[in-house]
Order: C-alpha cells, then sequence, then structure tokens
C-alpha cells in the first residue's frame, strides 16, 4: 500500500539528539509516571479494602473515616500518629540502608530489641551523671544492636552464609536472649507482668505533647533522617554503598572492597535499628517488656516502608507516616466503632502487593542492538 | 522473482523511528549483507521479518505472497530461519537433542524416537554439508560446529530464508572460511542468507550484496564486487571512517606488567591457567588472542585480583602486587576495561554521571576528605561526555538507557581517565558499532603512543591484529605463541588458538 508513495526520506531526529524536548522528558516524564501509578495503586488499594470490608459486614466509608479521624482528627491522634511512626521510620532506615547496600538485612527486630535491652542493662548498672549517662545508653544501644547485625555479614563473609538467613534467624536468638535477661536478671519484683523495674524519671526522655506517648526521640529520628541523606548524597562512603547495591561487582572492579562494605554497612543498620530500640525504651515504655518491641511490628512495617520507598530515605519517611496512621487509626476505628483492628492488616497489605508489584513492570532496559 | 521482498517497512518505538520506509528484498540464492551502526534498524527489521514484532506501515512478501507474521511461529513455519549472536543451545544435550527440540519425531505421538532423529538429522546435515556427529554432546564442540548446530536447527524446521546475526565475530579463521563454505553451498541450493556483520572485510569476501542502513533508512544497496569497505563504511557513518591505523612505531620502555609461572587449577581435571609467564611493557600493546574459554576470563580475574592464582606472580611497576587488593592495583597505575560491560563495568539503573565518577570519589575534584561534591561529579561527567562524544541527552539519564556502543565509550571514559600507566582491554569493542569501534581503537593506540602498556584480550583476531605489537595465544590455559605482529599470520594464529580442538585441526590439515 505504501510501495507506490513518494516519502520524505528524512527521518524523525535519531536517538541521539539532544534537543530540550528530550531532555524534558527523560526525568520529568518519569516522575510523572512514577506518581500516577502509585496513586492508581493506592486507589485501587481502597477500593479492593472497601469491597473486603463490605464482605465483612461493616461500612467501609465508616470505617475509612473513623481511621482519617483516628489518625489525624485531634491533637492526641496525630501525636499517636507520630509516636508510632518514629519507630517504623527508624526500623525502616535501618532495613533501607542495609537494601540500598544489596545486603538483606531482615534481621532490625531482634537488633533493636538488643538495643534496647543493652541501653537498659547500661542504665541501671551503671552510676553515673544523666547526661552522661544518656550518651552512654545510645552508645550502648548502638554497639549492641551494631555488632549483633553485624555478626551476621561476618557469617557471610567469612563462611558464604547469606545474611538473609543468618539475620533472620538471629532474631530469635535475640528474642530468646532478651526475654530471658527480662525475666531471670531484671524481673520486676512483686509484679505479675514479665517486664523490668522502670527506669528512673531524669533518665527518661523528655515527652513532648502532655497525655501522649511522643517522646524527644523525635528529634533523633529527624536527626537520623537528615544524617542518612547526607550520607548517601554527599560522602564518598555513600557513593560506594550505592554502587555497591546497585552493582556488586562493578563496585568491587572498581576498587571498593566488599568484605569491609558488607561489615561496615551491617553494623551502620543494626546501630540504627539499636538506637530505635533505645527511643522506644527510654521514650515510650520506660521499661523492658518482654514482647512489647516486637508485638506491633515495627521492623516490618518498617522494612515495608523501605520497600515501596525503594529505600530513599524521604519516602520511608512518607511512607512509614503513612502506614503508622492507617496503624494508629485502625485501633481508634476499633476503640469507636467496633470494626476490628484486622483490617488495617489487609489494606495495608494490599498497598503493599499493589504499589511494589507496579515496579516490577519498569524493569531494567538493556539495549541489545547489532 | 524476489524470494523475500519487505516494501516500505516502518517501525516506531515511541518518539524514535526505527525503521522509515525501508525496502529490503533479495532473491533466491542471494547472500545478502545488511550492514550498519548500532541504532541503524537492522535488528529491528530483521525482528519484523522474523516475526517478533508487527511492522507499523508496509508489507512483507514471500515468492510475491503477501504474509503477516503474528509471532515467530508464523515466520518459522514460512521458512524463515535465525541463527542468534549468542547460541541458544542445551550443553547436556546431544547435538540431535538439540537440533530437534521442539519438533521431535514420536513413537506414536508420544515417546521420542531417538533413532529416526538421529537419521533425521544425521541426512540433513549431508545434503547440506554440514559436518557434525549427531551423537556428540553439545558441551564438547567448539564455537564453530555449535554455530553447524544452529544453522543445523533451522533448516530442519525448513527454512528458506536464513539470517545470521553477527556469526563470525568468535569463529577462528578457519572456522569462518568453514561457515562461508557452508554458506555458498547453501545459496548455491536456493536459499536466501542475510548476514548481518560488521565486518567490512567479511561482508567483502561472502556476499553478493549488502544493504546498508543509517539512522532508520537504506542509505545503499551496493553490489558486493562493485564496492570496498570504504564505500560500505561511508554509506553506514556518513562520513570517512578510518579503518586502518597509523601508528608511530613501537618503542618499548621499561617492563610495567609481568606475569610469571600462573598457575590455576581445578578439582581432578588439567589446570584452567598451566605455568603462564608473559610481559607487557610500556608504550607496547600486547595482543592476547584465544578462543574464549581457553583460560583468558581467569587470567584476566587474576591480573585484575578478583581471583587468586594457587601460584605464581604478578608484579606492576616492578613491584609485586600478587597478594595486592585491587584498590592498591589501580592506585599503581592499572586501569581496567572488562569484558561485559553489564556485568562488570556498570551500573544500568545508575546515571551516567554516576557510573562516571565511580573509582574517582575520593580525589579531586569530585571527592575531598570523604565528601563528595555533586556539582563536580556533573561537571567531570559532561567534560568526559564530551570528549569521547557520548551520545545522551543528559548525564543524569539512566546509564540502561544507552545503546551499546556508548556505554562502552562510558566505560572507556572512565577508566582512561585514571592517570594509569598499565591497561587491561578484555574485549573493548564487543557489541560496539562501528564509529564507537574506530573511537575505542585511536584511543588505545593514543594510550600506548603515550607510553602506557596495553594488555588486550580479544576474540575477535581481526582487532588482535590490527592493533597490537605483540601477539600472543593461549589454548588451553597455556601460551603457545609469542610472536611481533608484523611477523603473524592469520592462519597461522588461528591454527594455534584451535591447539587445544583436535577434530578441528585435523580436518583442517586434510
Amino acid at each position: 500500500m505504501t510501495a507506490d508513495h513518494e516519502h520524505d526520506n528524512t527521518p524523525s531526529d535519531p536517538p541521539t539528539s539532544t534537543s530540550a524536548k528530550r531532555w524534558l522528558q527523560s526525568p520529568l516524564r518519569k516522575w510523572r509516571e512514577e506518581i500516577t501509578s502509585l496513586l492508581i495503586a493506592l486507589f485501587s488499594s481502597f477500593l479492593i479494602g472497601g469491597m473486603l470490608i463490605l464482605l465483612s459486614g461493616d461500612n467501609p466509608l465508616l470505617a475509612y473515616a473513623a481511621i482519617v479521624k483516628g489518625a489525624f482528627g485531634d491533637s492526641f491522634g496525630i501525636a499517636s500518629t507520630i509516636t508510632r511512626g518514629l519507630p517504623i521510620i527508624g526500623a525502616g532506615i535501618a532495613t533501607g540502608w542495609a537494601f540500598k547496600a544489596g545486603l538483606i538485612n531482615l534481621g532490625v527486630e531482634g537488633q533493636l530489641l538488643l538495643g534496647g535491652m543493652a541501653a537498659y542493662i547500661v542504665a541501671v548498672s551503671v552510676p553515673l551523671s544523666p547526661i552522661l549517662l544518656l550518651s552512654l545508653t545510645i552508645l550502648a544501644s548502638m554497639v549492641a544492636g551494631g555488632l549483633w547485625s553485624m555478626l551476621s555479614g561476618w557469617l557471610e563473609t567469612q563462611f558464604d552464609v547469606p545474611i538473609l538467613v543468618s539475620s533472620l534467624l538471629m532474631n530469635f536468638l535475640a528474642i530468646g536472649l532478651v526475654s530471658y535477661m527480662i525475666n531471670f536478671h531484671f524481673l520486676e519484683v512483686g509484679g505479675s507482668r514479665s517486664q523490668t523495674p522502670m527506669i528512673a524519671d531524669i533518665q527518661r526522655l523528655p515527652r513532648l505533647v502532655p497525655g501522649t506517648s511522643l517522646s524527644a526521640g523525635l528529634y533523633l529520628i529527624i536527626g537520623l533522617v537528615i544524617a542518612a541523606m547526607f550520607m548517601l548524597r554527599r560522602t564518598a562512603h555513600g557513593f560506594e554503598l550505592t554502587m555497591f547495591g546497585a552493582n556488586r561487582e562493578f563496585a568491587v572492579s572498581t576498587g571498593v572492597n566488599p568484605v569491609r562494605m558488607t561489615l561496615v554497612t551491617m553494623f551502620s543498620s543494626g546501630m540504627i535499628a539499636g538506637m530505635v530500640g533505645f527511643i522506644l525504651v527510654f521514650g515510650v515504655h520506660y521499661r523492658m517488656i518482654d514482647g512489647a518491641l516486637t508485638g506491633p511490628g515495627y521492623a516490618w512495617t518498617g522494612m515495608m516502608a523501605a520497600i515501596i520507598a525503594n529505600n530513599n530515605p524521604v519516602g520511608i519517611v512518607v511512607g512509614g507516616l503513612f502506614f503508622s496512621a492507617v496503624q494508629t487509626g485502625s485501633s481508634a476505628m476499633e476503640r469507636t466503632h467496633g470494626i476490628p483492628f484486622e483490617i488495617s492488616f489487609v489494606v495495608q497489605a494490599i498497598i503493599i502487593l499493589l504499589v511494589a508489584s507496579r515496579k516490577g513492570f519498569s524493569g531494567l532496559k538493556r539495549k541489545d542492538t547489532t | 522473482m524476489f524470494e523475500l521482498e519487505m516494501r516500505g517497512i516502518v517501525k516506531r518505538f515511541g518518539n524514535l523511528t526505527a525503521n522509515a520506509d525501508v525496502n529490503f528484498s533479495v532473491k533466491k540464492g542471494e547472500i545478502r549483507a545488511l550492514v550498519g551502526e548500532n541504532g541503524a534498524g537492522k535488528t529491528t527489521l530483521m525482528r519484523i521479518l522474523f516475526g517478533l514484532y508487527p511492522q507499523d506501515d508496509g508489507e512483507i512478501r514471500l515468492r510475491g505472497q503477501v504474509v503477516k507474521f503474528h509471532g515467530p511461529r508464523d515466520a518459522i513455519f514460512n521458512g524463515i530461519g535465525m541463527v542468534h549472536q549468542h547460541f541458544m543451545l542445551f550443553d547436556d544435550l546431544t547435538v540431535t537433542e538439540n537440533v530437534v527440540f521442539g519438533k521431535e519425531p514420536r513413537h506414536w505421538g508420544l515417546f521420542f524416537d531417538k533413532r529416526k532423529a538421529e537419521q533425521e538429522v544425521e541426512e540433513l546435515g549431508n545434503s547440506f554439508g554440514l559436518r557434525i556427529d549427531p551423537a556428540a554432546l553439545l558441551g564438547s564442540l567448539a564455537v564453530g560446529e555449535r554455530q553447524r548446530v544452529e544453522i543445523l536447527k533451522t533448516l530442519y524446521r525448513g527454512a528458506n530464508i536464513l539470517i545470521l546475526d553477527e556469526p563470525t565475530a568468535v569463529l577462528t579463521p578457519q572456522e569462518r572460511d568453514d561457515l562461508f563454505v557452508i554458506l555458498r553451498r547453501l545459496a548455491d541450493q536456493g536459499k536466501v542468507i542475510i548476514f548481518i556483520s560488521h565486518k567490512l572485510p567479511e561482508v567483502m569476501a561472502i556476499s553478493h550484496t549488502a544493504t546498508v542502513l543509517r539512522h532508520g533508512i537504506v542509505t545503499g544497496n551496493v553490489n558486493t564486487a562493485e564496492s570496498s569497505p570504504s564505500d560500505l563504511a561511508r554509506l553506514m557513518v556518513g562520513r570517512e571512517v578510518l579503518l586502518n591505523f597509523e601508528r608511530r612505531p613501537q618503542d618499548p620502555g621499561e617492563e610495567v606488567l609481568s606475569i610469571r609461572n600462573l598457575l590455576l587449577t581445578q578439582s581432578s581435571s588439567r589446570p584452567i591457567l598451566n605455568d603462564i609467564s608473559f610481559m607487557v611493557r610500556a608504550g607496547e600493546i600486547v595482543g592476547l588472542a584465544g578462543v574464549a574459554g581457553n583460560g583468558q576470563t581467569d587470567l584476566v580475574d587474576i591480573i585484575v585480583g578478583l581471583r587468586k592464582a594457587d601460584q605464581g606472580n604478578i608484579t606492576i611497576g616492578g613491584q609485586d602486587v600478587t597478594k595486592k587488593s585491587i584498590l592498591q592495583r589501580r592506585q599503581m597505575g592499572m586501569s581496567y576495561i572488562p569484558e561485559d560491560r553489564y556485568q562488570r563495568g556498570l551500573a544500568v539503573e545508575a546515571s551516567v554521571a554516576e557510573n562516571l565518577a565511580l573509582g574517582f570519589q575520593r580525589k579531586p575534584p569530585i571527592g575531598k576528605r570523604g565528601l563528595i561534591r555533586p556539582r563536580a561529579m556533573q561537571r567531570w561527567a559532561n567534560n568526559l561526555i564530551n570528549i569521547y562524544d557520548i551520545r545522551v541527552s543528559s548525564a543524569r539519564e539512566a546509564a540502561g538507557n544507552l545503546s551499546g556502543g556508548n556505554l562502552q565509550k562510558v566505560v572507556v571514559a572512565r577508566e582512561f581517565s585514571h592517570d594509569s600507566r598499565l591497561i587491561i582491554a578484555d574485549q573493548p569493542t564487543r557489541g560496539v558499532d562501528i564509529s564507537a569501534i574506530e573511537f575505542i581503537h585511536k584511543r588505545i593506540i593514543e594510550r600506548r603512543d603515550a607510553g602506557d602498556a596495553v594488555l588486550l584480550v580479544s576474540a575477535d583476531l581481526d582487532e588482535i591484529m590490527s592493533l597490537s605489537d605483540r601477539i600472543l595465544v593461549i589454548s588451553e590455559g597455556r601460551i603457545v605463541t609469542d610472536v611481533l605482529a608484523k611477523e603473524a599470520d592469520e592462519r597461522e594464529l588461528g591454527l594455534f588458538m584451535t591447539g587445544g580442538h583436535h577434530a578441528t585441526m585435523k580436518e583442517n590439515l586434510q
């Protein structure tokens, strides 16, 4: 059909043109695509979640409204959302940091637990002035978490035990260890619960909003996020870490030491997790309660925030707060309307499935032209 | 009448027009070369022919009849067969099993009729003069033989039109000559052969006609006999292309890289590297030729520092580096262009700037006391993009968006920016288009003229012969020859390269 046409044989711009139009297309279009697909995923999740809520006999609109009100409706709600968001974000940054380097650290839960325990032990065992003690306890939490995590890293560099496996299993070790210490060495006398005595008033992190659990841990987390962003964008180590995660063999060929990078990164990741444990013990509970740090699943929620944010610190904050809002709002919803809290699991799960799956479509594009 | 006609083919990918009104028609018994740079549209055109995707406009006719393909199955059914650059074969199966896989002759429609299959394969091989042993295990075959199996696969499915994508890229000279004999025989029997290649001397040797594509349009259809490599290159690129290099006569200096008695073993069988010793001097390009799989990869890994040898040592600039890390070797002046840029030379998800900067993050201008300056990185990247003419819209673009040739330029740009005196270049122009090849070769020679020592490892004998001052051949883990390039003979080198494959060698001598 077209064989008889007289075509103007000048082709459109070859792929190598540097016109302004193409410059705008590349990064901006990617952004637009990202955000649109994210919004579509979120919207679909709410739709599907709503249908499930309907099926279980409740009113979805009521449920969603209650969640939003619970999370943001009043100052108590907002404070609760933020309070719950802090460990999620912290754990998310810890996980995301390792993920960014290509290391699958699934041991944040155990690392934060040990961090909290170490901080508590130091607080009740070492007689020092409060300010000094505060620094020491934070340090203890970071060192404990860092070493525990680095152990997983070492098992990989020395014995080829995958970090994914060792870190995950070491969670159980940590849980057992801490439970033992609480019940057999630091148990509160006279009480009926598996918990330790509270730490002294002066050792506690100050409360920012009276009547809520929001502590000065907020500043620590803010500092953490800023530090993470800075390290990634402005330091040689952060750059090497990013490239190590992007293509390990490439980074190693240019001179990055894989053993060093693995150990340092795992330590850093565990260190952040340990600090999260510190914040929970010194800012929220003021004691070690068996199961209180792991029950709410901060580490896992944090990990999911890291995944959907693609390990980007800012995204982890947004994702972390989002999940926190869903969780906080859902407990409020259960209190005020009787709709089971488990709805929040369903909604979160669907969101994660849909948000994570859209990334699978925009895979690597390797040009293989001849 | 034409056996195959592709008329007015148009194919667009978004804003990019890969094929713009392409006419491509071939007669029975014709060997047509299809040449063009990366991104010129040859792969797209052949993919349309093979049914991988439909054209946006235009039609395809076989023997005058219009055909519409909805997938490769249709194309295969219509007698179109493709031999890819990277073979798709099962090493653990026999030649017969590989050839008939997917279309096995069966007993009662259910059980594999092995005897019949072997018979058919043997007959097929005989009728087309393709020497193979139907019962041989694929893993034991040399590259040239493997390629014959790939060709048999297409013939088994009744191909009348064979498309070969860069078939000679990894063949020794003898294997290439064998292939040409086979192709001529197939053409004499009426088959249409479409031969995609960058290697202009070969195009001149084998094809009857050649079609040149550039930026999606046909810039020329020539009778090979009336054309020349420089004509073809000019049609491909749009300007005169330097195909042969002038360079200063060699004035080699001190020894820069010295390898002594390297031994690398593997369990029970023969060592991967067996007492390897050689050296590279300043201002010298030493080419290491060899068929892939004879130990080159391991040798390079050991030299770079990614692996340790069991015995032997390595010195750079007189200092023993056998136990030193990659970073330390680099600090002593080593640069490395890896064999597989995607595996080791780049991070496709990272930006071009980041890819250009890795290795320089702790030195000025980019790095200062552990911190990096993003703007300095951008400037660095933009500078290299300029100097090396890397076609990219911005340094922020993801590396994965670039074409093979451009990506290789990124690797070369980065590695050549080190203040190095030893360059390890492993297959530096693999999968790269002709103007990028010319560019990279020029740069390598420049460095050699400036006094660097270059170890060039390549499976492409033409590249080795055109660039090297001295040529080594590695075969079965041993260096089997060490000659000056000007005294080297292509045939002889080819024989050394296949030294370990006794079957091929015997045939060649007959």
